[in-house]
């Protein structure tokens, strides 16, 4: 029997998706055993045209990482779309954006600027920009157009589901593809890990007073935080009752609080508002001047409340630019 | 039952001019002229919209749990908005009856038509007898030896002085009629289970060492052991002339030397055993009491140090049973009380009790000098007049509060103020009374898991609907809940005995609705919740999270604040609202979602006083703006809404105590975020809007339709 076919793409990311597939460490030969790989950029020397010449759902899945902000991955993700019988959104910037979707609070012709020009080792007096089509005397050169808005791959093409994290952990990786391959797979659309928040595994949670109420915010970076403590209960912002468990608590076993990198729980579409609405709702403090001190004492509540999710909130770009 | 959502719609005796409205074919149109008179058969399992005046009106005539109410007199027709404009929030309202899971009935039996009654002072005595008397079975018992609680221990009662035995005898001698009581004295309880109609209590009866007892009180001629009982001396084995009628032995003072054993006719057995029982109860009534703050802790007033510094209880047992024939008095107010050191709260009846121990003294000696030292006089009500009466005959009132007392020369000083002369003044005197606050018996309380703030259970009566912080199968009496007195007390005590009958007397109750209710797929146990409840409705069991459907009012609090949608409020469901606001919301319309008790009232009263506003303002109410998602404020912006208005109650006037804060904390930083993604924060306000302030609405509605 032919084995399955698979591609492995990444759109606006960071490399650490393909990482991930490295972190699967001897498991990769379980996996190249039963899978044939049509594309895989970062380790074999497949085309686009390759995939263009398979037949429709020609490849029995399509692994996607990044996020979507240039032309060329809109039409790779339409294009595998088309060939693949399913889309996994790999990671949590296919899944929700990712932190190239933080670029959503600003537009490509600052990014532009900063990139080409503002920064401190850039010199280009002339104000020289990526163009998507630039002639010069040995031909055509062409870039993919940038987009102004970056979208998660769901709002670019129909997703079947979703592997999220940054990166997927190994385990959950082999599992997926143990359930795809078995075609053991639950209804279109899941999340492949717990349906729970990380609270519910996190080993902080048993030291967690029963009340949650905090009068004032801290920044990690600005205390040692106890390694056994909660750290919502001592002030510190963790994303975990807000994300996804299933991680294994990489981040939290390192002492660092959790930043939803799993994204939201089944029924929630808006990540950051949800964990802000509970956020505000422990802050122990009733008098108006005082709620907003603390409120307004959170540093970069964009960037801490959606660090992984901006594109697929409700409001996901800033208005205006 | 049908699928198909029922659509009310209401015209008003023809004064509504609507257009004709269809809403598709999951509903059933019926048009109506008069739904306030004439109502139309909805079952139990019908899902109706109804679209007419007043919600606060016609939810009274439309209790049926799974109804929405659109109002269409008052925000449209009235105001002379376009009748266009009924459809939007007519089909909005259908949005969310679709996606929100019905609510059903849930009842529940009153099992055991028997009381128990916890505390045999006054209060417990009054309430076993009146619930005895109506057929009730009680179980009356008492953690002491003998019944009689606080007011056996006093002389007298206030205002005219007299004795404690006119009230308690009689109070006693009720239960000896009583057919289906069981007193249970040395009795305590341990642990409760269960809920109201159906509760199974585990009892602790202590021994009392005398078994059988003929009353001839040898006993207390052989006991070498002398206990001084709040200024009056007794001994280990003691008796108290009021039930039962039987000596007691005191065994925390007494050293079982076994003389009363060897004297007693009886039988004594210094050894009995403990015995614990369960019983099965429909109601709980705690009457258990109060007890005095430690009036030591108030080190300046020296007591214990000092002889002749006494709390009111000793100095008044001392005077009547004739130890004591002070000459010069001093009584001081508020020793511990309404003083952040101490107890920060007026115990409100001190005052009286103060009075009283200067009018026992002036009863018995005319001619002793007596000084009452008071920061205020609260002889409230018409207590004012034995205050009056005891300036009359001679009392000397100083205003202010002792720095110290101190003994010199062998007799006591009181340094205080004067804030009437405004001298500082030095009171020589034999005698000094501290009349200290008082602190509750909290043992129970835990025992039932009614949670504390302070030294007594938080009895918020919020807009006068009831204890909403006790289930309804437990009830409180008398002093219980605060200092009170004696009068007081059996007024609490029989208003408690018919609340608990009104229960008993039921065969089935319903269950409180809406309630949340908690998705244990979704609940990662993360407690965010727990602490957001303002009625302490949340907790965790059998690693868990509970919700005790008796002290859930249905705030919708923790439904927003649960960052997983675990906690939904029945009717209120997460996307249901999201739907509603998907549908309602065009281009350019100003949302106000309002709070059910404040602000939605005032948008009313803008109809009824003939004010009008934007055609673009469409109104949502809620039942707080503790329930208000910020996820939805933003579905609004991002649907083109100019701005989001929500409206609620001032701050320290929430029905739900704490909902306007959270909303608070979460609108302050949901504009902060809406800021820094490049839009106006201005288009979100909350505003707190009294039920009247139909000028302060429109003025902000206006503000922001700018």
């Amino acid at each position: 029997m032919a084995k399955p076919l698979v591609a492995f793409y990444w759109c606006a990311s960071c490399g650490g998706c393909e990482e991930s597939v490295v972190d699967l460490a001897e498991d990769i030969l379980k996996v190249v055993d039963a899978v044939e790989f049509r594309l895989f950029p970062v380790a074999m020397d497949f085309k686009y045209s390759d995939v263009e010449a398979l037949p429709d759902k020609g490849l029995a899945v399509s692994f996607i990482n990044g996020a979507i902000r240039t032309e060329e991955q809109k039409r790779l993700a339409e294009l595998l779309r088309r060939k693949s019988q399913l889309i996994v959104a790999y990671g949590a910037c296919a899944h929700l954006g990712g932190i190239p979707g933080l670029a959503n609070v600003t537009n490509r012709s600052e990014i532009f600027e900063t990139a080409y020009k503002n920064t401190p080792s850039t010199s280009n007096p002339k104000g020289i920009y990526p163009q998507t089509v630039t002639e010069t005397k040995y031909g055509k050169l062409t870039l993919p157009e940038i987009f102004d808005t970056v979208h998660t791959l769901d709002q670019t093409i129909d997703v079947d589901y979703y592997l999220p994290g940054c990166a997927p952990p190994p385990d959950l990786v082999m599992k997926a593809i143990g359930a795809i391959l078995e075609g053991n797979l639950p209804a279109k659309g899941s999340v492949l890990t717990s349906d729970k928040a990380l609270c519910e595994t996190c080993e902080r949670n048993k030291s967690k007073p029963d009340k949650l109420a905090i009068k004032d915010i801290k920044r990690i970076s600005h205390v040692i935080a106890d390694p056994e403590k909660c750290f919502l209960a001592e002030g510190i912002i963790c994303l975990g009752p807000a994300t996804r468990g299933g991680c294994g608590e990489r981040c939290i076993n390192a002492n660092m609080p959790c930043r939803g990198c799993f994204g939201p729980t089944r029924e929630v579409k808006d990540m950051g508002a949800r964990f802000m609405s509970g956020l505000a709702s422990i802050i122990d403090v009733d008098d108006e001047a005082e709620v907003e001190k603390i409120t307004q004492s959170v540093i970069d509540p964009i960037g801490l409340f959606y660090m992984y999710s901006l594109p697929s909130s409700i409001i996901n770009r800033k208005q205006g630019v | 039952m049908n699928n198909k959502i029922r659509v009310l719609i209401c015209n008003c005796h023809g004064s509504v001019k609507l257009p004709k409205l269809e809403f598709g074919p999951d509903t059933i149109v019926e048009q109506h002229d008069n739904l306030c008179n004439v109502k139309p058969k909805i079952s139990a399992e019908d899902k109706v919209v109804i679209a007419g005046c007043s919600p606060n009106l016609l939810e009274g005539i439309y209790p049926e749990i799974n109804a929405e109410f659109v109002n269409i007199f008052e925000h449209i027709a009235l105001i002379g908005h376009p009748a266009e404009k009924a459809n939007a929030l007519i089909a909005a309202a259908i949005e969310k009856a679709k996606h929100t899971e019905p609510i059903k009935k849930k009842t529940f039996e009153i099992k055991h038509k028997k009381a128990l009654v916890v505390g045999g002072g006054i209060a417990g005595i009054e309430v076993a007898f009146q619930l005895s008397k109506n057929g009730v079975d009680v179980t009356l018992i008492e953690k002491k030896p003998f019944l009689g609680g606080t007011v056996a221990k006093l002389d007298r009662l206030y205002p005219e002085g007299t004795p404690y035995s006119h009230t308690l005898m009689p109070l006693i001698s009720n239960l000896g009629s009583c057919k289906k009581l069981e007193r249970l004295v040395n009795t305590t309880l341990t642990e409760v289970s269960g809920r109201p109609g159906d509760y199974r209590v585990a009892l602790k009866t202590v021994p009392r060492g005398v078994v059988e007892c003929i009353n001839c009180g040898k006993c207390i001629d052989v006991c070498p052991v002398e206990v001084d009982d709040d200024g009056k001396k007794r001994k280990a084995i003691y008796y108290l002339p009021t039930y039962p009628d039987s000596y007691a032995i005191d065994f925390d003072t007494c050293t079982k030397c076994g003389e009363c054993v060897k004297i007693c006719p009886g039988k004594i057995d210094l050894n009995e055993k403990i015995n614990e029982t369960e019983i099965n109860v429909g109601a709980i009534v705690v009457a258990t009491g109060l007890n005095w703050y430690d009036v030591k802790k108030v080190e300046e007033y020296g007591y214990g140090r000092l002889e002749g510094v006494m709390k009111t209880l000793e100095f008044e047992r001392a005077v009547a049973s004739g130890t004591l024939h002070p000459k010069k008095v001093a009584v001081i107010y508020c020793a511990g009380s309404r003083d952040t050191n101490h107890l920060p709260y007026c115990s409100k009846i001190c005052c009286l009790l103060g009075l009283k121990e200067a009018k026992l003294v002036k009863d018995r000696f005319p001619e002793a000098e007596v000084y009452v030292i008071a920061m205020d006089m609260r002889s409230y009500g018409t207590f004012e007049y034995l205050y009056n009466k005891l300036r009359d005959r001679g009392v000397s009132f100083v205003k202010g509060k002792p720095s110290e007392i101190l003994k010199r020369n062998g007799s006591l000083v009181v340094r205080t103020e004067d804030l009437y002369t405004n001298e500082l003044l030095e009171i020589d005197v034999d005698s000094v009374v501290l009349s200290s606050g008082f602190i509750a018996d909290t043992e129970t309380f835990s025992k039932l898991n009614i949670k504390l703030d302070g030294d007594f259970p938080v009895l918020f009566e919020n807009a006068g609907l009831g204890s909403h912080e006790l289930p309804r199968g437990i009830f409180t009496a008398g002093a219980a809940t605060f200092p009170s007195g004696v009068a007081e007390t059996l007024i609490d005590a029989r208003k408690a005995s018919s609340s608990a009958l009104n229960l008993l007397r039921e065969d089935r109750i319903e269950t409180r609705l809406p309630q949340a209710k908690v998705d244990e797929e979704q609940c990662s146990l993360c407690r965010m919740c727990i602490g957001t409840c303002p009625y302490k409705a949340i907790s965790i069991v059998d690693d868990k999270i509970k919700i005790n459907e008796e002290l859930c009012m249905g705030c919708g609090i923790c439904s927003v604040t649960c960052p997983s949608y675990a906690s939904q409020l029945e009717g209120w469901n997460h996307r249901g609202l999201y739907e509603q606001i998907r549908a309602l919301v065009d281009k350019g319309d100003l949302l106000a979602i309002m709070c059910r008790w404040s602000a939605y009232n005032a948008t009313e009263r803008a109809a009824q006083d003939r004010l009008s506003y934007g055609e673009n303002v469409k109104i949502m109410r809620v039942p707080c703006t503790g329930a208000v998602d910020p996820s939805h404020v933003m579905l609004a912006l991002n649907k083109g809404a100019r701005g989001v208005l929500i409206g609620g109650c001032y701050p320290d006037a929430c029905h739900y105590a704490r909902g306007n804060f959270r909303a608070k904390a979460r609108e302050s930083i949901l504009r902060m975020n809406l800021e820094l993604m490049g839009m106006d924060k201005n288009r979100v306000r909350l505003e707190w809007i009294g039920k009247d302030e139909a000028q302060k609405f429109i003025k902000i509605v206006e503000e922001m339709n700018k």
